[in-house]
């Protein structure tokens, strides 16, 4: 039925369902093969290739255990919301930093010519555009622009650090031609942009406000970082170092109901950093930089899911006082 | 409640249906607004089973298609009465806030 207009489509279809585990059923997977075909057969080409993701996503969904009835794809609907924005945000930092040092005389004074400092300058503003976008879409509730931002991150990423090697990174010990961009980086930006793909997409719609209270706060922190940090400093104690933990914590508190699912939430957003340190930084997690962060992400997240409990509480008692 | 769980709840409260009629009542429900994909459908239907909200109702062959046909459960009928009622409550407080700007003086309230 497909193969008489888009046999790409056809052939792509028929690679997702076999994503499926044969404990989804074969009368169910013949169900969403079928409903898939006839989809396929009315739609466009892009529209089809869209169909076909759907299907390869939920059937990837279903193989690994994170659809969004079950424990670890909720937490994975939880914590999309909160890694697409601190992705953005971090790119936020990243793009300001970068453009201050390209906006000072003095920086580039010593160092190479002007081509040389545009070409990574561009390959820069095209990596962090990815998750910056994203993290609008989520931030305004537009859940397919943002998944399909997030996978724009997660494929170009790679391609524009191969394409812009080696004037964006190749070299990046010099910060004059990395604008101080390092392979963390970017390595944190995608894997947080894959926390969003991974996610149910029927539960990655926020309920509570927390996600635009921590891009708040830690928007905030990035313009205090980006307006007072000195050149050469970005290492040293931040505001966004301090206020991103604790407003990931308190958005964590606001949008789970019990310890068990924070924690496994929690565990899942700190993964890209942790990942990012250990694989891609190649040196170990300083031990006093963990301590730091955890201290913060729990005074946020004790004091937010105590005012959430307490808020419950008095509402349901003036619900039972009520006449 | 988010908006596609209400309309497949919705395209159910009648009467049973199966999977790809039920992405064609949503999309009529939506006014073609809302258009759910295989996937979307399917992992839809896959949470509303597992919450008790909708079952199966039985599973048939024709044409040579397999479809299971869905229907609402008393927990998925009560759940989509209480949204709905949310909504309705929602709506009432805009008519009537709607009605009193209309009738109170240009400039309303300092």
């Amino acid at each position: 039925m497909t193969s008489n207009r888009h046999p790409l489509n056809g052939r792509l279809l028929r690679w997702a369902l076999a994503l499926y585990p044969a404990s989804y059923g074969a009368g169910a997977r013949a169900e969403v093969a079928d409903h898939a075909e006839r989809h396929i057969t009315h739609a466009g080409r892009f529209a089809g290739l869209r169909e076909v993701a759907g299907v390869a996503g939920h059937g990837a969904r279903v193989r690994f255990g994170l659809t969004s009835h079950r424990p670890l794809g909720r937490a994975f609907a939880t914590v999309a919301p909160l890694a697409a924005v601190l992705a953005g945000t971090h790119a936020l930092l990243l793009g300001w930093m970068a453009v201050r040092m390209a906006t000072d005389p003095d920086f580039f004074a010593f160092s190479d010519t002007g081509a040389q400092k545009d070409g990574p300058l561009v390959a820069l503003a095209a990596l962090v555009a990815g998750p910056v976008l994203m993290a609008g879409a989520v931030l305004v509730g537009r859940w397919p622009a943002a998944r399909v931002l997030a996978l724009v991150t997660v494929v170009a990423t790679p391609l524009i650090h191969l394409l812009g090697h080696p004037d964006l990174l190749g070299r990046s010990a010099d910060i004059q031609v990395s604008f101080g961009l390092r392979h963390a980086d970017l390595a944190l930006l995608v894997l947080n942009a894959v926390l969003l793909l991974v996610a149910p997409p029927d539960r990655t719609h926020p309920r509570s406000t927390a996600p635009r209270v921590v891009t708040t706060l830690v928007v905030a922190a990035t313009v205090v970082v980006g307006l007072t940090a000195p050149f050469g400093e970005n290492s040293t104690l931040t505001g966004f170092d301090l206020l991103a933990p604790v407003a990931t914590g308190a958005a964590v508190a606001c949008t789970t109901r019990t310890i068990g699912r924070a924690a496994l939430a929690t565990a899942l957003l700190s993964a890209p950093l942790l990942l990012t340190y250990e694989l891609i930084g190649g040196a170990h997690l300083q031990a006093p930089v963990l301590q730091r962060v955890t201290v913060l992400y729990a005074f946020g997240f004790v004091i937010a899911f105590g005012v959430v409990r307490l808020t419950g509480l008095l509402a349901r008692r003036s619900g039972l006082s009520r006449p | 409640m988010q908006e596609p769980t209400f309309l497949l709840l919705t395209a159910l409260a009648d009467h049973p249906r199966h999977g790809y009629a039920l992405g064609e009542e949503v999309a009529e429900i939506s006014g073609g607004r809302v258009r759910l994909g295989a996937g979307s459908l399917y992992g839809t239907l896959d949470r509303l089973l597992a919450e008790g909200l909708i079952r199966v109702e039985r599973e048939e062959t024709v044409d040579g298609r397999p479809r299971r046909v869905f229907a609402l459960t008393p927990s998925g009928t009560d759940a989509l009465k209480a949204e709905s009622e949310r909504m309705r409550a929602a709506l009432r407080e805009a008519d009537r806030r709607l009605a009193a700007a209309w009738t109170s003086p240009a400039g309303g309230t300092a």
